[in-house]
C-alpha cells in the first residue's frame, strides 16, 4: 500500500512539475468498446464541462489514464464526476485571485484530487495570488501530501508549505526541510512546536545546520544520562 | 555503616520528593509541559552478557515529565523521570529509578551557555547474590555540568565540563568523576554532518583503596584516568533514509589492582593460590558502529551494527573454573546487531519492537558468550 502511494506521489510530482503536455484526444471508439454501458455517461460529463467552460482536455486525459490503467468503468464514472466537481469548486476558489486560466485551474485541481484538503488549497491559492509561481505552489502541495504519507496532518504542515510556496527552495532543500521535521519528531518534540521552530528558523534565514541545533536544544527529555545508565 | 546507609537512602528519597514539590509543581503553572510514558516487556537470553548465560523475562516502565520556560534570552528546563525495571528470573536486578534535573541556558549572539544540575537515584531493594559482597547496588548520584557552544552557520564547537559524585551505600564504589568534552560539528552539505569529539575523564574512588602485594589496603585511593576520541558521520540519502558511521578509540589508565583470593573464593583463605595483579583495569579500546534508518509511512526501521575490541594491559584472562592465566592479558571482541521497528499508531503513540544480539569472543572464558533479546513496548507522548 505504502509503495503504491509513494509511486503515485512520484508520478504526481512529474505531472505537476513538468510543463503541461499536449493532451491525447479521447479515443471514443475504445471508450465505447471498453465501457459500453458507461460511455454515454462519461461523454455527458465532458459535454457538461465544455458548456461550463471547464478544461475538457484535462478530463479527457483522466479518462484515457483510466482506460490505460484498466480502471473499472463504474469507478471511472465516479472519478470523472469527482474531477468535474473539483474543477468547478476550484474555479470558484480561484476567483478570489482573478486567475481561472486552464493551467492554474488544472494545477490546483490536481492537488485537490490528490488528497489535499480544501483549507490547504485555499491557503496555497492565497500564496499563489501573490507569487504567481506555479512550480513552487505545486512543490508546496506535494510537500504537504508527502508529509501526510509520513503521518503528519495538513494542519501541522500548512505553515511550512505556505512558506515553501513563497520560496525558491530547490528539491534538495525541500527534502532537507522534511528531514529536519522528522528529526524533531525523533527527539520527541511536539509536532506543532517542531513546525514552528523550523518555520521560524527558515523565515529568519537560519541555515539547516542551525535549525537542527535549535531542535536539539529543544529536546524535552533526556532518555539516558551521561554515563549511559538510563 | 547501617546508620549511614539509612541516612543516605532517606536523604535520597527526601531530595527527590522535595525536589518534585518545590521545583515541578510551581513550574507546571508557568511552563511548556511535555510528558512521556514508556513501558514494555521482553526477554533476554544473557542478561549479564557473560558466560553465565542467564536468561530472563524483562519488564520496564518509565514516566518522564519535562517543563520548560523559554524567553528571548534563554531557557530553564526541568526534567523528572521515574520508573522501574524488572528482571523476572533474576529478582536481584529489579530496580526503581528516579532522576531530577534542571538546566539553565543563556542564548548568546552566536552560541549558547548552559549550566545544569542532576540528581538521580537507583533503588535496588534486593540483595545482589551474584556479587562477592552480596550487597545491593542502590546508588545516589549528583552531577553538575556547564557547557559553552559557539555556533556558526554550518558548524558548532562545544566545550563541556561535568563533575559529579556517586554514592553507593552498600558498596565501596563511591566516586567523584569529572569529565571535559570538546566537540566540533560541521555540516559538509545539507544532508551530511560530521562531528569530532575528544573527551577526558578522571574518576576518584573515595572508599576504595589500592592493595599491596600482600593484599593489605594502602593509603592510595583508586583512580581512573581516561581519554577517548570519536568521529561520527551522518548522511541522509533523502528525508527518510539515513546512514551513520561512528568510530571511537579510547584509553583508560587505572590504578585499580586486585588481590585474588583464589578460584571461587569470595573470602580470603590462605591456601597458597592467592595472586596479586598490580594493574587490573587499564585498557585500550576501539569501537565502531554503523546504522541505517529508514522511514516508510508510519513505520520506522533501524538497523545497527557494532564492533568493539578491548585490550587490557595486564588483567589476566580467566578460565571457566575461575583460574587466572597470570602470564596472559585479557582481550575481548564484541559484535552487536540490533533491528528495531517502530510503528506510529498516531501522533502520540508508538509501538516499539526491537531485537538484538551480541557475540563476545575473548581469551577470558568467563566473558566468552553470546545472547539475543527482544522487547515489545509502547511509547506515549502526553
Amino acid at each position: 500500500m505504502m509503495q503504491r502511494v509513494a509511486v503515485c506521489l512520484v508520478l504526481l510530482t512529474g505531472v505537476l512539475l513538468a510543463p503541461i503536455p499536449g493532451h491525447t484526444a479521447l479515443d471514443g471508439a475504445r471508450l465505447a468498446r471498453v465501457c459500453p454501458a458507461n460511455a454515454e455517461k462519461l461523454l455527458a460529463i465532458l459535454e457538461t464541462a465544455k458548456r461550463a467552460g471547464l478544461p475538457v482536455d484535462y478530463l479527457e486525459t483522466r479518462i484515457n489514464e483510466g482506460l490505460l490503467r484498466k480502471i473499472p468503468c463504474p469507478r471511472l464514472v465516479q472519478v470523472l464526476e469527482q474531477e468535474y466537481a473539483i474543477l468547478g469548486e476550484t474555479r470558484t476558489l480561484l476567483g478570489s485571485i482573478h486567475d481561472t486560466s486552464d493551467a492554474t485551474l488544472v494545477l490546483f485541481s490536481k492537488l485537490r484530487s490528490s488528497g489535499l484538503e480544501r483549507t490547504s488549497l485555499i491557503s496555497l491559492i492565497a500564496v499563489f495570488g501573490q507569487t504567481r509561481n506555479p512550480g513552487m505552489t505545486a512543490a508546496a502541495g506535494l510537500f504537504l501530501l508527502s508529509m501526510k504519507e509520513l503521518n503528519w496532518s495538513e494542519d501541522q504542515i500548512l505553515p511550512l508549505a505556505s512558506l515553501i510556496a513563497a520560496s525558491s527552495w530547490n528539491s534538495e532543500q525541500r527534502e532537507s526541510i522534511k528531514q529536519i521535521l522528522l528529526y524533531g519528531a525523533s527527539l520527541d518534540i511536539e509536532r506543532h512546536q517542531t513546525v514552528e521552530l523550523v518555520r521560524n528558523g527558515l523565515a529568519r534565514g537560519r541555515s539547516f545546520h542551525q535549525i537542527r541545533r535549535d531542535l536539539l536544544d529543544r529536546k524535552p527529555f533526556k532518555l539516558e544520562n551521561q554515563n549511559g545508565r538510563w | 555503616m547501617g546508620t549511614m546507609n539509612e541516612w543516605l537512602r532517606n536523604l535520597a528519597h527526601l531530595l527527590l520528593f522535595s525536589g518534585g514539590i518545590l521545583l515541578f509543581l510551581p513550574m507546571a503553572l508557568l511552563s511548556e509541559t511535555s510528558g512521556l510514558l514508556t513501558f514494555g516487556a521482553g526477554w533476554t537470553g544473557n542478561h549479564y552478557e557473560d558466560a553465565s548465560q542467564s536468561a530472563t523475562m524483562t519488564g520496564d516502565l518509565m514516566a518522564r515529565l519535562a517543563l520548560r520556560s523559554t524567553t528571548d534570552t534563554g531557557y530553564d528546563h526541568w526534567r523528572l523521570s521515574a520508573g522501574a525495571q524488572g528482571t523476572f528470573a533474576l529478582q536481584d536486578e529489579n530496580a526503581i529509578l528516579a532522576a531530577i534535573s534542571w538546566e539553565h541556558g543563556v542564548q548568546l549572539s552566536d552560541g549558547l551557555f548552559q549550566f545544569g544540575l542532576d540528581v538521580d537515584h537507583d533503588y535496588i531493594p534486593h540483595k545482589d547474590a551474584r556479587n562477592y559482597d552480596d550487597a545491593s547496588w542502590t546508588r545516589l548520584g549528583g552531577t553538575a555540568h556547564t557547557a559553552l557552544r559557539l555556533d556558526s552557520t554550518e558548524s558548532s564547537f562545544l566545550i563541556r565540563y561535568r563533575g559529579g559524585y556517586d554514592a553507593f551505600p552498600d558498596h565501596d564504589l563511591d566516586a567523584f568523576e569529572h569529565a571535559l568534552t570538546l566537540k566540533f560539528t560541521y555540516s559538509l552539505a545539507i544532508s551530511t554532518i560530521i562531528s569530532l569529539q575528544v573527551s577526558g575523564f578522571q574518576t576518584l574512588y573515595s572508599e576504595r583503596n589500592t592493595v599491596d602485594a600482600l593484599g593489605n589496603a594502602t593509603d592510595d585511593q583508586t583512580r581512573d584516568l581516561g581519554l577517548d576520541g570519536q568521529i561520527t558521520l551522518e548522511h541522509w540519502l533523502d528525508a527518510t533514509t539515513g546512514l551513520f558511521l561512528d568510530a571511537m578509540i579510547g584509553r583508560k589508565a587505572s590504578t585499580a589492582n586486585l588481590y585474588f583470593f583464589g578460584p571461587g573464593e569470595t573470602v580470603l583463605v590462605f591456601d597458597g593460590d592467592e595472586v596479586f595483579f598490580n594493574d587490573f583495569d587499564s585498557y585500550s579500546e576501539f569501537s565502531a558502529e554503523s546504522g541505517l534508518t529508514r522511514r516508510m509511512g508510519n513505520l520506522l526501521a533501524r538497523i545497527r551494527l557494532g564492533f568493539r575490541q578491548r585490550w587490557y594491559d595486564d588483567r589476566p584472562p580467566f578460565a571457566k573454573n575461575d583460574t587466572p592465566d597470570a602470564a596472559g592479558a585479557c582481550r575481548t571482541s564484541r559484535f552487536d546487531l540490533s533491528v528495531s521497528l517502530d510503528l506510529e499508531l498516531n501522533e502520540d503513540s508508538t509501538l516499539e519492537t526491537s531485537c538484538s544480539g551480541f557475540i563476545i569472543t575473548s581469551n577470558d572464558e568467563k566473558l566468552q558468550s553470546d545472547g539475543i533479546g527482544f522487547r515489545l513496548g509502547l511509547k506515549l507522548l502526553l
